[in-house]
């Protein structure tokens, strides 16, 4: 047994002897090497032992939550929890914390090659895409690079026990073009979680070629056109927009734009969307989600038909429905709240060419997406870069450019989705087109 | 003090070498109720100790959770070891400036310490809010009333003899509403942070702010659809202090700067704006969330005029940024625990008052939009283009104020927003606010008066 499962496990023992009716004890510890570099070259790198221990404690159905950033101080959390959640008001929609499940098994979630591979190495591999960002020296390239070795592990009052360890590799490249006046930013990516996924010259590439064409970026006129999101763009607004939509606390508390809607059609029929934390390596890849519930692979959207929410156990608890396993937690003391994993968005019928050739007038948005406010319908987005396309053809950069739509618009007016996909991170998007949307512009 | 200089003492930094200690203690309470029930009743104890090593021209750094001797000596260590490793690949070398050494301890100024306040009364205080946002229709579907006290030391030592000791204290109430008809939703927040204690809270009027967000809330889904386009706008302290925070501010952050990442490089004593406009960073006003007497490099904070009568005279420093420009570093390295370095940040930012009231300034745009209550934004610093939503807005018609939109955002580029204000107005109010840069989050105040600006991209839904 682990040092964390074990140091969670005393900890839920205490609980239940203070008196507790449901505790649980949830403590992550990763260890991070990261380096940062600025006019591409190194500035430093640091060591940092990255988690603590949070502890969720249910008397009377009040909970109490602790969190402290020292592993061996535990015993003192629980204390506190227990002493919070005496003296708070109870919940009558609280059910029950998870019970102990089977758990499904993922592949490449912990890579020996990478966890074994020297800082040094992964320096000196992450500078030579620095300094292909650098065009050799011509461009400005900062970035950052960060290596991390970790556990998790989540034990319950009610039986639930299981630790689950991973590797992970994130970096960022930053290239800025400059021509007199003109300047334009381009950026490349590292997510991964095996050193085959280290792909610092890829990562270069992209973001200096991505800078030097975003020069000349021009201001457009306000009108209503057509808009294509490149495929970080697409999955980044499916993830948002839909992530906010089927969250089942969201869903419970009404303050989703969707509610009664299981088997409707709440977006267009070519829009199919999976989410699967089982995919080997994925950056949302787990057997369990947060609080020790089995993760399941679910079908989201199937042909634009609405088929499940994404629940953790209180919202499932509320809903009264079963959980989803989608729990995750944003800091130590944060209750988790369902949030999707990996996501799937099947491919269309379009060659990405024919996205922009069959466009008479509209802006291609690259590296974004859209946002939605939070608990709202309404979707206001800058292009933070993109490009003009008039008769079917890439016109030119812009900038000063809004988009403004709602949930429901994005959600139908998708007409298009690319045959060509992106895999990154585990998840996977094809580029997609929407008709007509509101574009503000500054000419 | 001890325990860190202890650790300095095993270490003979050659000229040029740079060590220090950070001893982090954060504790945290949040309460949150929503509609009646508490989400969350929460503690939490941040504590550990950040090391730094600029040894050959390049930084090391590590952390450790424990204050044992042996522990911060294998931390210091690592920090040094990562330094040497990462020598070979440096540029231009690190430097710290020698001359500035500091010494000081500020104590926690609060006339109630929230951590004294029972538990008991925190929730008394959440439930009442959270009861008067949701009295007001039953068409507010979720209201939160959440309250947030953190207490934090922390205790810097380095090996050119600075020793520091501060204490601050952040506090806030927020309340927020969601308001629902059939599938429209509107969301309206508020909230009151200072860097005094528990008698903040006391100042807060619950019955008043609840009615003041549910209201808000419910007229927002009458409200009309915001223009779009490019329009001449008034905006208001909120969006000023965002505005000058995000899009300007980031701009003037040292490290950028000297990255070539900013578009305001090379121009100390250059027009940035017309001479209506001064912009102050001032970390020493007390209260203020931007409140910090000195930085995490224990650098004593003062005043800072960033721009004055349109002229950029004064950039954001850490140690390192001001020896590379070779001026008095100003106190703006900040970090968000022990578990991040330093970088450069913001205090209280704000652009200084101007003379006109709101309804000249309504005249001054004619036709356009008033931007109100922010709603959160991000810049690009590099090409010094910018987003921001707000919550709510107000059409401009004939000079005169006119119906309620629904939330506006805007976009432009920020020296061309400063070169095209038309008025700067009286009405001068300061605001709280949470900065994000490189995964960090620092407690900021923002603020000014409401300001008008020629041809701003207005749009969104």
């Amino acid at each position: 047994m682990s040092d964390i499962l074990s140091a969670a496990k005393k900890g839920v023992s205490h609980g239940v002897a203070l008196g507790a009716d449901q505790v649980e004890v949830y403590i992550a510890n990763q260890q991070q090497t990261r380096i940062s570099v600025r006019k591409a070259h190194v500035i430093g790198g640091d060591v940092v032992e990255m988690g603590g221990a949070g502890v969720r404690v249910y008397v009377g159905g009040a909970l109490g939550v602790s969190a402290t950033s020292r592993i061996g101080e535990v015993k003192g959390a629980v204390e506190r929890a227990y002493q919070l959640a005496k003296g708070t008001i109870s919940d009558p929609e609280f059910k029950s914390l998870p019970e102990p499940s089977e758990y499904g098994t993922v592949e490449g979630l912990y890579d020996e090659g990478l966890a074994n591979a020297p800082f040094e190495v992964l320096t000196e591999g992450f500078m030579e895409g620095v300094k292909l960002a650098s065009g050799d020296g011509e461009l400005t390239v900062s970035g950052s690079l960060t290596k991390g070795i970790g556990e998790v592990a989540v034990v319950n009052s009610l039986g639930v026990e299981c630790e689950v360890r991973g590797t992970s590799i994130g970096g960022s490249i930053g290239t800025k073009a400059e021509r007199g006046e003109d300047v334009a930013m381009g950026r490349g990516s590292i997510i991964g979680r095996s050193l085959e996924e280290f792909n610092p010259v890829e990562a270069g590439k992209e973001a200096a070629e991505k800078a030097i064409a975003r020069l000349g970026a021009k201001k457009v006129s306000t009108g209503t056109m057509d808009l294509i999101l490149d495929f970080r763009s697409a999955r980044g607004s499916i993830a948002g927009v839909l992530g906010t939509g089927v969250n089942g606390l969201s869903v419970a508390l009404g303050n989703s734009f969707l509610s009664d809607n299981i088997g409707d059609e709440v977006a267009s029929p070519i829009l199919t969307v999976v989410d699967d934390p089982f995919i080997p390596g994925g950056a949302g890849s787990r057997p369990f989600d947060a609080e020790g519930a089995p993760a399941t692979r679910l079908k989201i959207l199937d042909g634009g038909v609405l088929k499940t929410f994404i629940t953790d156990s209180y919202s499932a608890g509320r809903l009264g429905i079963s959980n989803t396993g989608n729990a995750s937690r944003r800091g130590m003391t944060s209750k988790p709240a369902p949030s999707l994993t990996n996501i799937l968005i099947s491919p269309g019928t379009w060659a990405l060419d024919e996205l922009i050739s069959e466009t008479k007038r509209g802006i291609l948005m690259e590296d974004g997406g859209l946002r939605a406010r939070p608990s709202s319908t309404n979707i206001s987005s800058m292009v933070n870069s993109g490009h003009y396309i008039e008769d079917g053809e890439v016109v030119h950069p812009v900038k000063n450019t809004m988009v403004g739509t709602t949930v429901f618009e994005f959600l139908k007016n998708i007409e298009g989705l690319s045959r060509e996909v992106l895999l990154e991170g585990g998840s996977t998007s094809p580029a997609l087109k929407l008709k007509e949307i509101k574009v503000s512009g500054g000419r | 003090m001890d325990r860190a200089r202890g650790v300095l003492e095993h270490f003979s930094p050659e000229k040029g070498d740079f060590l220090d200690v950070r001893f982090f203690i954060g504790e945290t309470t949040n309460i949150a109720i929503r509609n009646g029930v508490a989400d969350q009743t929460s503690s939490q104890a941040n504590v550990g100790a950040a090391l730094r090593a600029l040894i050959g021209g390049a930084w090391g750094f590590s952390t450790t959770t424990s204050f044992g001797e042996d522990a911060l000596l294998d931390a210091m260590w690592t920090a040094v070891n990562m330094a040497k490793a990462m020598a070979k690949s440096i540029g231009e070398p690190g430097v710290v400036p020698e001359e500035y050494v500091y010494e000081g301890n500020a104590p926690l100024k609060v006339a109630s310490d929230p951590r004294e306040i029972a538990m008991e009364e925190k929730i008394r205080v959440a439930v009442e809010l959270d009861e008067h946002i949701r009295g007001v229709s039953d068409r507010i579907k979720v209201s939160t009333a959440s309250l947030s006290d953190t207490v934090r030391r922390e205790v810097i030592v380095n090996s050119l003899g600075t020793e520091v000791d501060v204490s601050n204290c952040y506090i806030s109430v927020r309340g927020n509403a969601t308001a629902r008809e059939g599938s429209l939703i509107q969301n309206a927040g508020e909230s009151v942070g200072s860097t005094w204690g528990w008698e903040t809270v006391e100042e807060v009027d619950p019955v008043e702010m609840g009615a003041l967000v549910g209201k808000r809330a419910v007229a927002l889904l009458e409200a009309e659809k915001p223009p779009s386009g490019r329009l001449d706008i008034v905006m208001d302290p909120s969006l000023v202090g965002l505005f000058i925070h995000e899009a300007f501010g980031h701009a003037m952050e040292a490290d950028g700067i000297q990255g070539n990442m900013s578009v305001l490089k090379d121009k100390i004593g250059s027009k940035v704006g017309v001479p209506e406009i001064t912009v102050i960073d001032d970390p020493t006003i007390e209260g203020l969330r931007g409140y910090y007497p000195y930085d995490s490099e224990g650098t004593r904070t003062r005043r800072r005029v960033m721009v004055e009568d349109g002229v950029q005279k004064e950039f954001y420093h850490s140690l390192e940024t001001a020896a590379r420009m070779g001026v008095e570093p100003n106190g703006a390295a900040r970090a968000m625990d022990y578990n991040w370095k330093p970088i450069v940040r913001m205090g209280n930012t704000y652009i200084d008052g101007g003379d006109m009231s709101i309804e000249e300034l309504c005249q001054e745009v004619g036709d356009g939009v008033f931007l109100k209550k922010s709603g959160g934004g991000y810049v690009n610093p590099s090409i010094g283009q910018f987003f921001f939503s707000t919550q709510e807005g107000q059409v401009i018609k004939g000079g005169e104020l006119g119906p309620l939109t629904q939330n506006v955002a805007m976009s432009g580029m920020t020296l061309e927003v400063l070169a095209n204000v038309m008025g700067v107005g009286k009405e001068h109010k300061m605001r709280s606010g949470s900065c994000g840069k490189g995964s960090q989050t620092a407690p900021v105040g923002m603020g000014g008066p409401n300001m008008a600006v020629k041809g701003v991209v207005v749009g969104g839904r």
